[in-house]
């Protein structure tokens, strides 16, 4: 019977004896594959975010007046004879009817536009340093591509959402990290000293969480003046989402406190002479570190949509930010949503981006207590 | 130490009785052989005590017993064979949501278990819950049930039972829950009582109070007990046959002085060892076994004692299982040292 | 007992008046009033504006009192049973904020009904046919039905509507509108009602079917329920007696919190599909400064909520013995 055995000799059953806390989270999270997706899906859209101006084939104001509201283009590889070829998009003519003063866009099959990869377009700066035209692809003058249609003014939309991914993901992101702030610090000295601090405390919060949220930030969204410049509108928004929302990170904290406030290492810590600061950094944080993850991690959507909502109804960001939000209040009208159908698509990339922080905050929470059977 | 010899010498019909039976847990890790070939048997109005470390697959065979092994455990092969007076029922054959199954639960074979606080429902007063049972396989009419569990909570000694048989289980003590429990699991009158660690969460002055009146209520009910604990001194104190059980396997068997003062089996000789005494030198290390129990998971075709046994023989002992062979009348033993050389 | 709940009814006071004052301050925020909106309304109609008018009407409002008056003055109206003047509209907020405050709380009630009738037998059916196609159903269900925001729902399910070519927005038809009630007018606001019901639930469902899967099975694995299988009784009964009723408590004890949720999400949804209800009044309010309207319509949302809490607080003192006795110590 040898007593030390070789890392690679260890069965299954003694490597799950032997792994540290955060090895078992890791391995119970990989089973998750929904995780995994919602993971990888989140990933590719913020490097599309960073990398928007590259990705996109325009600029977000380049406006292309001949083509207001165009239908999204779809992409060929097979032409009007039935060969392959490079992928292409058909070239558009409008006109204007003579009636209804509307601008027609009909397909032109004869004229085809091969779509160039590394292409040059408009210029930009990439991290706004240095100065570029290149454009993962685009097409040759005077064609042009809408992937996804353009707005009323003749806005290319796909550039549009791509940039506007830039807004909407970063508001999520810096409004929870703000609600986290003040969340964990008043949830962490209302749990730890409890007492009047305490009560004091949770009296704030749960008045916090029976006041209607939307119409309170309707109402908070509405003081903030019209002539601040997009920065301030950005930061008074985020403001505003997470005063409201840091409530209930609080109130996950203060439970967690005061669960282990009571257990025995903490007294222990207690009784050597340690001092309460420490005691909350070293022995405690780190206990429910897990938990706050999965608690933040699922807060960022809830701010993504309450962005959104804002934006959509005209009270949060406003021109010329572009958030999916901002993006969306093209789509108020419900005949014109009948008809323009794509001025919707960003409201997708809205749902596929909750969704995909739900399966990663999901996985999360499975993952975060790796001792439960 | 139990000894009646005018029973000694009353023929004792076999009550229940176990052959082979395994209970698997299908995990994601693999299969967990929990009850692994497991065979006992309990006559009428005797006590069976299963003793063993944590682990080793006692409470899952209580559960198999009485087919409540939660998935995704499964009573994969054996017979649990259980003397109904007319008929004899091999459980093991039952489906385990059928309505006979649920004929005998409660009813033949009723369980106790280990931890009363969660062990009761919380939001339903124990009265309650001692009726549910009542109802179930005696009476249809409330009135009658409720007397019969205020007999039954009289009899187990708790004090003004019109008041508390109202109340709920966080309003009574410990030891009431634990009262209340075997009130529950004695209301229909079973044949056989399964009870499972019932005094390990219980203080020990407590623990005393209930082993007494659990071995009161044996006498009056005329009931078979599978008593199931770690304690030594409990299986001395109140069993008539003991089974000695180990990875999933049952080890050595017999009466409780084949036991106690002829151990056969080296698990049972060091477990024996390990208790402190009164008598023995205060200065002297208290022996105990190497290693820990291991779980029984990609199991190999060995004798499951073999990584701990200082009586381990290479080459035997790690080639193959061995079998309960019974060495003198009524005391049996798994291990290689007792067979006979192939 | 008594003083347990004589406590909350002491909170539910307090709160409704802190909310009253922050209603209050919230409208003050934005910086000037409604004459300066007023003006600007005028400006933009092209019509001549005078400064002694603006200080005229301003006298008239009261609005060039400090803030703390005008909030007592308003506060003690209320409690009279007059909850101030519309600017706007010109007349006594009473008259417009009455049919639409009936409104409002018919469909936040029918909605939070809807959602637990809804969310717990799915929760069960989850919880106890854990990785089956109904549950993998349901879960992705209920997935896209808390990414969805609900204004996409709404604008969806209109456009489906529309093409199939059925009126929609609204509560009423045209015919309705004005009319005085009648039972018809009853059954055309029914035929009207399950579009902003269905889209409102939406959320509320699929946060409330998760917790309830999770809650359950939390208890099913609880030795109670091993107990009481061993005593005999069948799946079924032992199911929804035992792990079911103590699931049951933490849903219940969130209604309180449920109803917040409902109220404001229904905001969105009643500014999109346009319904006559609080909400695209409230929204209005804000915008042009039409301060008692506006306050009004928040503290009625706020007291909404507030007799919510209360009531999921009454229902989870009877549905759990454990906290009725220690209510009697507080």
């Amino acid at each position: 019977m040898s007593k030390f055995s070789k890392r690679s000799d260890l069965t299954a059953e003694e490597k799950y004896y032997l792994a540290s806390q955060w090895q078992l989270m890791w391995f119970k999270f990989r089973r998750h594959r929904l995780a995994i997706i919602g993971g990888s899906i989140l990933a590719i859209m913020y490097l599309m975010a960073i990398f928007a101006d590259f990705l996109s084939p325009y600029t977000p104001d380049q406006t292309f007046t001949k083509y207001p509201f165009h239908k999204p283009m779809p992409i060929h590889i097979i032409d009007s004879e039935g060969k392959l070829q490079r992928p292409f998009i058909y070239s558009t003519v409008s006109k204007r009817d003579a009636i209804t003063l509307e601008l027609i866009h009909t397909v032109d099959k004869n004229v085809r536009y091969p779509i160039g990869f590394f292409a040059h377009s408009e210029p930009y700066k990439i991290f706004g340093l240095i100065e570029t035209d290149v454009h993962l692809f685009s097409v040759a003058k005077p064609g042009v591509i809408f992937l996804f249609g353009t707005d009323d003014i003749g806005r290319d939309l796909f550039t549009r959402i791509l940039y506007a991914a830039r807004l909407s993901l970063s508001i999520g992101l810096v409004g929870v990290s703000l609600s986290f702030l003040i969340g964990m610090t008043l949830g962490g000295i209302s749990g730890y000293f409890g007492g009047v601090v305490d009560t004091v405390v949770q009296r704030v919060i749960e008045f916090l969480i029976t006041i209607p949220t939307i119409p309170l930030w309707l109402a908070l969204s509405a003081a903030l003046p019209r002539d601040w410049s997009v920065v301030r509108i950005y930061f008074g928004i985020v403001v505003i989402l997470s005063l409201v929302g840091w409530g209930g990170l609080a109130r996950v904290v203060r439970g967690k406190i005061l669960e282990l406030r009571e257990q025995d290492y903490v007294l222990a810590a207690r009784v050597a002479g340690v001092n309460d600061g420490t005691i909350i950094r070293v022995h405690m944080i780190p206990n429910f570190a897990s938990y706050l993850i999965v608690h933040i991690t699922l807060a960022i959507p809830d701010m993504i949509l309450a962005e959104t909502a804002l934006s959509f109804l005209g009270l949060g960001l406003r021109s010329p930010a572009i958030s999916w939000g901002v993006l969306l209040q093209k789509a108020q009208n419900i005949h014109s949503v009948a008809i323009y159908w794509w001025t919707i698509i960003p409201a997708l990339f809205v749902v596929i981006a909750v969704l995909a922080f739900n399966f990663l905050g999901d996985g999360l929470r499975d993952a975060a207590d790796p001792y439960k059977q | 130490m139990v000894d009646h010899p005018q029973e000694a010498a009353k023929p004792r019909h076999s009550l229940l009785e176990l052959k082979e039976l395994k209970t698997y847990f299908y995990v994601n890790e693999g299969v967990l052989k929990a009850v692994d070939g497991v065979s006992l048997s309990v006559d009428e109005e005797e006590t069976l005590g299963l003793i063993g470390e944590s682990g080793c697959g006692k409470s899952v065979t209580a559960h198999s017993i009485l087919r409540i092994v939660p998935p995704p455990g499964k009573v994969v092969s054996g017979e649990i064979k259980l003397n109904l007076g007319d008929r004899i029922e091999d459980l093991a054959k039952l489906s385990a949501s059928g309505n006979e199954i649920r004929s005998i639960r409660g009813k033949s074979i009723s369980m106790v278990f280990q931890e009363p606080m969660t062990s009761l429902s919380p939001v339903h007063s124990i009265g309650d819950q001692i009726r549910e049972a009542i109802l179930l396989h005696q009476t249809n009419d409330k009135r009658e049930a409720q007397k019969i569990a205020l007999d039954m909570l009289d009899r187990v000694g708790i004090a003004n039972p019109q008041q508390r048989i109202k109340e709920y289980p966080h309003q009574l003590s410990g030891g009431m829950r634990q009262r209340a429990m075997i009130a529950m699991a004695l209301s229909c009158h079973p044949k056989l009582l399964i009870a499972d660690e019932p005094t390990t969460a219980l203080d020990v002055t407590v623990q005393a109070q209930i082993l007494e009146l659990i071995q009161e209520l044996q006498q009056q009910f005329h009931m078979a007990m599978l008593y199931i604990t770690h304690d030594l001194g409990v299986i001395a104190d109140i069993c008539h046959c003991v089974s000695v059980m180990y990875l999933g396997k049952i080890v050595e068997s017999g009466s409780v002085r084949d036991i106690f003062y002829r151990p056969l089996h080296p698990y049972t000789i060091r477990l024996l060892a390990s208790r402190p005494t009164v008598k023995k030198n205060p200065s002297i290390r208290l022996e105990s076994i190497v290693g820990n129990v291991p779980i029984p998971l990609d199991t190999r075709p060995q004798c499951g004692f073999f990584e701990r046994c200082p009586e381990a023989m290479a080459g035997r002992c790690n080639e193959s299982v061995p079998e309960l062979i019974e060495q003198e009348k009524g005391h049996s033993v798994r291990c290689f040292l007792y067979e006979k050389a192939r | 007992m008594l003083s347990y709940f004589a406590r909350r009814v002491l909170y539910m006071i307090i709160t409704v008046f802190v909310s009253s004052i922050v209603a209050f301050t919230v409208i003050q925020l934005p910086a000037g009033d409604f004459v300066d909106s007023l003006a600007k309304q005028y400006a933009m109609t092209g019509r001549k504006v005078d400064e002694s008018l603006l200080r005229n009407l301003r006298e008239q409002f009261g609005l060039n009192r400090p803030a703390y008056i005008q909030y007592l003055r308003w506060a003690g109206n209320v409690l009279k049973g007059n909850p101030g003047w519309s600017f706007q509209s010109q007349r006594p907020v009473s008259e417009l904020i009455g049919e639409r405050i009936l409104l409002t709380s018919t469909i936040s009630i029918i909605t939070l009904l809807i959602v637990y009738v809804i969310a717990i037998p799915i929760g069960i059916y989850t919880a106890t046919h854990q990785y089956s196609i109904g549950d993998y159903l349901f879960t992705f269900l209920g997935f896209i039905g808390l990414a969805t925001p609900s204004f996409l729902l709404a604008l969806i399910l209109m456009v489906i509507i529309l093409n199939a070519g059925l009126s929609v927005g609204g509560l009423f038809s045209p015919d309705f509108m004005r009319a005085d009630w009648s039972f018809a007018k009853l059954v055309d606001l029914l035929k009207h009602l399950p579009l902003p019901v269905i889209i409102i639930a939406s959320a509320g469902t699929a946060g409330l079917i998760r917790v309830m899967r999770a809650s359950l099975l939390d208890e099913l694995g609880k030795q109670y329920v091993i107990t009481a299988r061993s005593k005999g009784v069948n799946e079924m009964k032992l199911l929804f007696k035992y792990p079911v009723r103590v699931a049951l408590n933490p849903i219940v004890s969130t209604i309180g919190w449920e109803l917040p949720a409902i109220v404001s999400g229904g905001v969105i949804v009643e500014m999109v599909l346009n319904l006559p209800t609080t909400g695209p009044m409230l929204f209005n309010a804000l915008l042009t400064e039409d301060m008692f309207l506006a306050s009004s319509l928040l503290l009625f949302l706020s007291v909404l909520t507030v007799i919510g809490t209360f009531i999921s607080d009454i229902l989870l003192v009877m549905l759990d013995p454990r906290i009725r006795f220690t209510a009697r110590e507080t």
